[in-house]
């Protein structure tokens, strides 16, 4: 897993069935948007979707989760490093590809049986206070 | 083509059953990812960027029509329609589900084909002249001792963890299209001393971030004694060979830091002690061997005199896309997966079928995979050329551009690969659409890219190449000039200051536009006028010039 990144974080790994890139959200789901992903704003925070995301991987849900630094352009949350932009957008190309059909993503983590004993560790919930305030409203 | 024999077919069944398992077992959670990542890996099952990927091994690059279409049928079933032909003479797929490749895997062994070994600390496929046993410049077809070594190398007990991965490279031809000099063990087929055939064995060549040329360590290898002394090789190497540095474990640096001379007189010294055991090969087992891959049943009759041309496209295409064939009245043809801004590599199901029944239909059932990430035709009767012109163009497989300038090898990338720092395949598009309307004038030029220092796009050996990297988090790109993967083999310098991925483009062109302004007549390759002139004018033109 790589080091906690000084700003901003979402995590991010791949689904195990089917090795479809996934994200953290806020309510310990992965979901394929990098939009609903959990954002961590500060140590504590990265350690909680670290934590989250360490546990997964031991109940074979995903694999090899690593946080991705995140910086806010306007008003948008996009990866830094131009790596992350690409694995968060998915191939430059594909319009380009002879042939190419996008499938239905298959979501088969029923199937998987983990260590389902073993409590997750808790999500802090690193919403912006607008966005949970709101909700709690 | 070689067949599977009992053995062989038992072996892949069992090793399908055991990968099912296995996969069983780590979807129930009964193995962990760190348990499970070197089983899938030695099953060539790689985690990338957006999905697994599987790679599957074309033995020395041949492939039959019903293989051709059983690769098309699992783009379409298991995959998104499209398949990746690589540097390596290979085949993969960017988008299985862990859970569909035990049943790929099942449905490839019913045609002879697996992914093992192409992954892994091992002897990997073992990749040869992508127009052997058809070209007329070859003394034979060296896919029988190809296929010699694959058998032997096939989960070779002592092999099966080197301190790295080990590729084995074969030609039979004086002008080297297979890169032997830039693979760990290079094999050059040829008559040696008494008449017979024998190997000129290269050792220790290899890309990556420690580029090095192969040392030749022997000149008159027979052929009964090619496994024993490959086998001294690899002995030698798994001795000494570095494990405590993986960036230092090839075979390269090993001969590198030894000496050729005393790598070598190690290995004979080794050789001299099992040469005449177990690994001597009989002639009677290489003539079993030999026969697999007879010449086809070639038409006769003599070629007419003069080959009709319908259309001057048609024209152009057979003069760039075909070679010359060892049998009169045939051609090699090569059928380039670079359309101008297309994919390099990159087929559909539909066009891996397409050319599946030309091969059928006009190439005694071959069809061969270049590591230039092209298909060849290797055996078509030249009066039917057009005719495989005109399927070709209907599949969009018709680019008459074999050799030239947007003939270019890119590997994926980070448009794929967990590995890449850059993109690849987006430069070489905007190189290949901004040279194409010059691409005749320009005349033969390789240029090869790769997006991190690994170099499976061969960007040392391209006489331009572009080597991808990271530089405060986006993509920057260095451009070297001078390489050749060929027999006049040589390594890329690099040129200065890199680029963005919109400099890059202008640079490549301005390197061409200087190529064309100083060479002495259209007739003066590239490498001869950069070897004549030298890297300052390129340099000038790149970082003086307004």
């Amino acid at each position: 897993m790589s080091k906690a990144a000084s700003s901003t974080s979402v995590l991010t790994a791949n689904r195990l069935g089917d090795g479809a890139v996934v994200f953290l959200d806020y309510d310990g789901v992965w979901v394929e948007q990098v939009r609903g992903a959990a954002i961590a704003r500060s140590p504590d925070e990265m350690r909680a979707l670290q934590d989250r995301g360490a546990h997964d991987a031991a109940r074979n849900l995903v694999v090899e989760p690593y946080l991705i630094e995140m910086q806010e352009i306007g008003g948008s949350f996009v990866p830094v490093r131009f790596r992350e932009r690409v694995r968060v957008a998915g191939p430059s190309i594909l319009a380009y590809v002879p042939g190419y059909t996008p499938t239905v993503p298959v979501v088969r983590q029923a199937h998987h049986q983990g260590e389902a004993s073993v409590a997750p560790p808790e999500l802090v919930d690193a919403r912006p206070q607008s966005v949970a305030q709101a909700e709690a409203a | 083509m070689y067949r599977y024999d009992e053995f062989d077919a038992e072996f892949v069944r069992q090793r399908v059953a055991q990968f099912r398992d296995q996969v069983h077992r780590r979807l129930a959670g009964e193995l962990t990812e760190d348990e499970f990542r070197p089983l899938r890996l030695m099953n060539g099952v790689y985690l990338q960027l957006h999905a697994y990927m599987l790679r599957i091994a074309v033995p020395y690059g041949t492939l039959s029509s019903r293989q051709m279409r059983k690769l098309a049928h699992i783009a379409r079933t298991y995959d998104k329609g499209y398949g990746h032909f690589t540097t390596r003479q290979n085949l993969q797929f960017n988008w299985p589900r862990l859970e569909d490749i035990p049943d790929i895997l099942a449905e490839l062994a019913e045609i002879e084909m697996h992914a093992i070994q192409t992954s892994g600390n091992c002897i990997r496929n073992v990749t040869a002249d992508h127009f052997a046993g058809a070209t007329a410049d070859e003394v034979a077809d060296p896919r029988p001792y190809a296929e010699i070594i694959r058998q032997w190398s096939s989960l070779h007990p002592e092999f099966s963890f080197l301190p790295r991965k080990f590729k084995v490279a074969v030609t039979a031809a004086e002008h080297d299209r297979a890169a032997i000099q830039v693979h760990d063990i290079g094999l050059h087929l040829k008559r040696i001393a008494g008449g017979g055939l024998g190997f000129a064995v290269w050792v220790g060549g290899g890309q990556g971030r420690t580029p090095l040329l192969a040392k030749k360590i022997r000149d008159d290898l027979p052929e009964a004694d090619l496994l024993s002394y490959l086998e001294a090789v690899l002995r030698v190497y798994n001795l000494h060979g570095r494990r405590d540095n993986k960036y230092k474990a090839r075979i390269k640096i090993l001969v590198h830091e030894v000496g050729a001379e005393p790598f070598a007189a190690e290995v004979e010294a080794e050789w001299r002690r099992i040469r005449d055991g177990a690994l001597k090969l009989p002639a009677e087992e290489i003539g079993r061997i030999d026969a697999y891959f007879a010449p086809p049943a070639f038409d006769p009759r003599p070629a007419r005199a003069e080959l009709r041309l319908p259309d001057r496209a048609f024209e152009r295409w057979a003069a760039r896309n075909t070679h010359t064939h060892k049998q009169p009245g045939y051609a090699v043809v090569t059928i380039s997966l670079k359309p101008v801004g297309g994919i390099p590599g990159d087929a559909s199901a539909a066009q891996m079928d397409v050319v599946a029944d030309l091969a059928e239909r006009h190439s005694f059932d071959e069809v061969r995979v270049s590591h230039e990430q092209n298909l060849v035709l290797p055996h078509v009767r030249i009066e039917d050329l057009h005719a495989v012109y005109a399927a070709l163009k209907a599949a969009g497989l018709a680019e008459g551009n074999a050799g030239l300038a947007t003939d270019i090898i890119a590997c994926p990338g980070l448009d794929y690969c967990a590995l890449a720092n850059a993109r690849s395949i987006p430069i070489s598009q905007r190189i290949s659409e901004r040279l194409a309307p010059r691409q005749d004038e320009i005349g033969d030029l390789k240029i090869k890219i790769s997006g991190c220092i690994n170099a499976c796009g061969h960007h040392h050996v391209g006489h331009i190449g572009i080597l991808g990297v990271e530089k405060r988090g986006e993509e920057h790109y260095q451009l070297l000039l001078g390489g050749s993967g060929s027999e006049d083999a040589s390594l890329a310098a690099i040129t200065g200051p890199g680029f963005g991925p919109e400099g890059i483009v202008d640079a490549v062109e301005k390197v061409v536009d200087t190529y064309l302004r100083l060479r002495t007549d259209p007739g003066e390759p590239f490498l001869a006028a950069y070897g004549r002139l030298g890297p300052a004018p390129f340099k000038e033109a790149l970082y003086v010039a307004a």
